[in-house]
């Protein structure tokens, strides 16, 4: 009855009452929230933990979701929210088990526009920036959130959202072309 | 490294973030057994027959029987969203699931977790503190009285106080869109009012556990919706604990601050 074609709102209001339909939600979601969840933890593990946390909290709250047009920004609000309370019982730390992908120091680097990034050291600088503008970032890239559905989940205006964005781009270049430089 | 490879690289990173396969199955196999499976539910076909039936009365009536127009068209008139004073509407309460609620034992519990001054019913109200949950933005106040239920619906009043910014919510939910609300002045600020019953559940899983859950269960309750500053909050009493638009206003001009109730 639900497949991949069917129409966000539909699933919405089926898939209190009906687990395919919130099945077919959870699989158009997933990958947003985990690739979100991820660029927050940074590690597998959690992110999967977070990701599990968000959908079965999601499922709890879907009969008294009735809105239709912003679905995801209330599932990555709650994916935010998971990842907030991850961090106050484990506070960020640093530590990757994805560094193994981040390139030595000593490794010789490609040229600046052929460097491909891993998420590993975009993690370790998203870490570094002012925290609203890494936020605004992550929920724009990896929840693939429209400037008004982060602002929504931010409480900010949407001009102040594309102000942040725009700032964490130029801060993450900025710190790729220093750690460029010092490396060359 | 321009700011467009870098977005463009930060795009190809967002592709490849992809959930493990296995890991997604397995969730999607949690998911469907957490789901509540739907519920055998006699009443609602009753229900379908039973409107189906006053469908039919009222089509003959207004048809065939000159002396029963005036009454069915009384009643069909009933069911009319009232053309007064009406203002914007939206679908949907604001939803839940984004807050972490906690049950609380205690107003002191809930003013450590939550991180704004929020307000209470005064003692001398009548109405008594029954359950509290709470997040660091939000807190949610249920207040019951001695009076029997109504219909299935407990005399509960719900107190709803979001933290949150001004244009993340509306001036007014109501359950749908054919409803409407009115106008009026609570504590000072422009607020809306319907009548319209969003309340607690606390159905028994099969596992002798309460559980809680919110939902639409008719017209039978009186709400109270406005904004103080950065604060929202939604009054919602049941049918039995006030009787109009009046006595909801009067009940929430006398909210206040927790040290001073």
């Amino acid at each position: 009855m639900f497949d991949e074609t069917s129409d966000d709102a539909i699933l919405i209001q089926a898939a209190a009452k009906k687990a395919d339909a919130y099945a077919v939600l959870y699989r158009r979601y997933v990958h947003r929230v985990y690739s979100y969840l991820l660029s927050q933890v940074g590690n597998v593990q959690d992110a999967q933990d977070l990701t599990t946390q968000t959908f079965l909290s999601a499922l709890e709250g879907i009969a008294s979701y009735q809105g239709t047009g912003q679905f995801a920004a209330w599932l990555l609000g709650i994916a935010r929210r998971k990842a907030m309370d991850h961090f106050r019982q484990q506070p960020r730390l640093t530590q990757l088990d994805m560094a193994d992908e981040t390139p030595s120091s000593a490794a010789p680097l490609e040229s600046a526009i052929e460097q491909q990034l891993t998420m590993a050291q975009v993690i370790q600088a998203l870490d570094l920036l002012v925290p609203e503008r890494a936020e605004a970032l992550r929920l724009r890239i990896f929840g693939e959130l429209k400037m008004a559905e982060v602002a929504a989940i931010m409480g900010k205006s949407e001009g102040a959202v594309k102000m942040l964005v725009a700032r964490a781009l130029e801060d993450l270049r900025q710190y790729f072309q220093v750690q460029e430089e010092a490396r060359s | 490294m321009n700011e467009h490879n870098l977005l463009d690289q930060l795009t190809s990173l967002h592709e490849h973030n992809q959930p493990d396969t296995d890991f997604v199955n397995r969730l999607e196999a949690e998911i469907r057994a957490a789901h509540p499976q739907p519920q055998q539910n006699g009443w609602r076909a009753y229900r379908k027959l039973a409107a189906l039936f006053v469908a039919g009365v009222l089509v003959t009536a207004l048809i065939g029987l000159p002396p029963l127009r005036t009454l069915a068209e009384d009643i069909l008139n009933f069911f009319r969203p009232r053309q007064s004073d009406v203002v914007a509407m939206y679908d949907t309460e604001p939803p839940m699931a984004p807050y972490d609620y906690r049950p609380m034992a205690s107003l002191e519990d809930a003013e450590a977790r939550v991180e704004f001054d929020f307000l209470v019913l005064p003692q001398e109200s009548g109405f008594t503190l029954d359950q509290i949950y709470a997040d660091h933005d939000a807190i949610l106040l249920i207040y019951r009285t001695d009076q029997p239920e109504l219909d299935d619906i407990p005399p509960i009043i719900a107190l709803r106080q979001l933290n949150t910014p001004a244009n993340l919510l509306p001036p007014m939910i109501v359950p749908s869109s054919n409803s409407s609300s009115e106008v009026t002045t609570v504590r000072g600020q422009a607020a809306s009012y319907a009548v319209a019953h969003w309340s607690l559940q606390t159905p028994l899983h099969a596992d002798g556990r309460r559980g809680t859950r919110y939902t639409w269960l008719g017209d039978a309750a009186h709400r109270l919706a406005w904004r103080e500053g950065p604060v929202a909050y939604y009054l919602t009493a049941a049918e039995n604990t006030v009787e109009n638009r009046a006595a909801l206003v009067s009940l929430a001009e006398t909210l206040r601050p927790v040290s001073a109730s």
